[in-house]
């Protein structure tokens, strides 16, 4: 996997005898900012997530991200995680609902959160609705359009209910 | 007692770097922020799989955590989500004790140095044990994700794990 090589810019304050501008450092967002990157991310998951577009699933990992998910294999790069979710929705079908919850979300770097998950999801099994429900943990990036990210997504299921 | 594999692949290393003023200026000159000493955070991660290997495979339950931050969060496959050392002791030394570990190893394959003193890295564990009483060796791979935080003291600790068995294997 390829993280993106970033390095904070360098900011010369001006000695001009006009008040000084501070040399501004790259932010570590705030814990609301954070938990609202978290959650806006969640949301455009599940938002993805319900259409059964492995593309727009996808989309909400960098182009470089990595999807661990029980049940199927490491898949590294945004080409391969979209055939992942392809190949999962064309076997289990659309999905009848599902939810991508955030439960603790950290900010560990400038543009980088540490977010923790839970998420359910339910299918039609023959004419039975099997809900799966997972626990997730991820790493998130904000990228140059403005955009929180996925890096790294690993998840597994605790347990299914079935009705 | 089986020497563990590790083999890292693959860091990025972050650097921040903050300018000064010039030499009339009027705030004191900013200082540079800490590179991250890749080297030096890899062995430090590195020690602590090998630390974690040899007490895995001597039962030493204690020592594992002690690798552990006292506010240590652990969500591992088939246990509810444990979020202290109390807790992971509460919910794993009753296991332990019924279980002989013959190898155990951990495969880092994606490695971010986020400072000097944070690590996120995720990788594949093997572990090969016995179950006391009862005949035949098991075999798990697995996967995890983890968070290393550098403490006060210099070490390097658990802050977060996740962790999911994919297979396992027995052998009668």
């Amino acid at each position: 996997m390829r993280y993106l090589l970033f390095a904070a810019l360098a900011l010369a304050a001006g000695c001009a005898r006009a008040a000084e501008q501070p040399a501004a450092a790259p932010a570590v967002p705030d814990s609301a900012t954070t938990i609202n990157a978290a959650t806006e991310l969640a949301r455009r998951y599940t938002e993805a997530w319900l259409t059964a577009d492995g593309a727009a699933v996808a989309a909400t990992f960098t182009e470089s991200g990595t999807a661990a998910f029980l049940g199927f294999p490491t898949t590294t790069g945004r080409q391969g995680i979209q055939s992942l979710y392809a190949s999962a929705f064309q076997a289990l079908g659309h999905p009848k609902g599902g939810l991508l919850s955030v439960r603790l979300a950290r900010a560990v770097a400038p543009g980088t959160l540490g977010v923790l998950g839970t998420s359910w999801d339910t299918f039609d099994s023959s004419g039975t609705a099997r809900t799966t429900y997972w626990r997730w943990a991820a790493t998130v990036r904000q990228e140059a359009d403005g955009q929180w990210r996925f890096a790294y997504l690993m998840g597994f299921p605790d347990s299914v209910t079935r009705k | 007692m089986t020497r563990p594999r590790i083999a890292p692949v693959g860091t990025i290393l972050l650097v921040i770097a903050a300018g000064a003023c010039g030499p009339a200026g009027k705030s004191p000159p900013r200082a540079a922020a800490a590179t991250v000493d890749t080297a030096a955070v890899m062995a430090g991660i590195a020690d602590l799989w090998d630390r974690w290997a040899t007490a895995d495979t001597s039962e030493n339950f204690e020592a594992i955590l002690g690798m552990m931050s006292e506010s240590v969060w652990v969500d591992a496959r088939g246990f509810p989500p444990m979020t202290s050392r109390e807790a992971v002791r509460a919910v794993f030394a009753p296991l332990y004790a019924q279980v002989d570990y013959l190898e155990a190893s951990a495969t880092p394959q994606i490695t971010v140095a986020m400072s000097n003193n944070l690590v996120n890295q995720a990788g594949t564990i093997v572990e090969r044990y016995t179950v006391k009483g009862r005949a035949g060796e098991m075999t798990d791979y697995g996967r995890y994700a983890a968070s290393f935080v550098r403490g006060a003291d210099g070490r390097w600790r658990w802050g977060y794990m996740m962790a999911m068995v994919d297979s396992t294997v027995t052998k009668k």
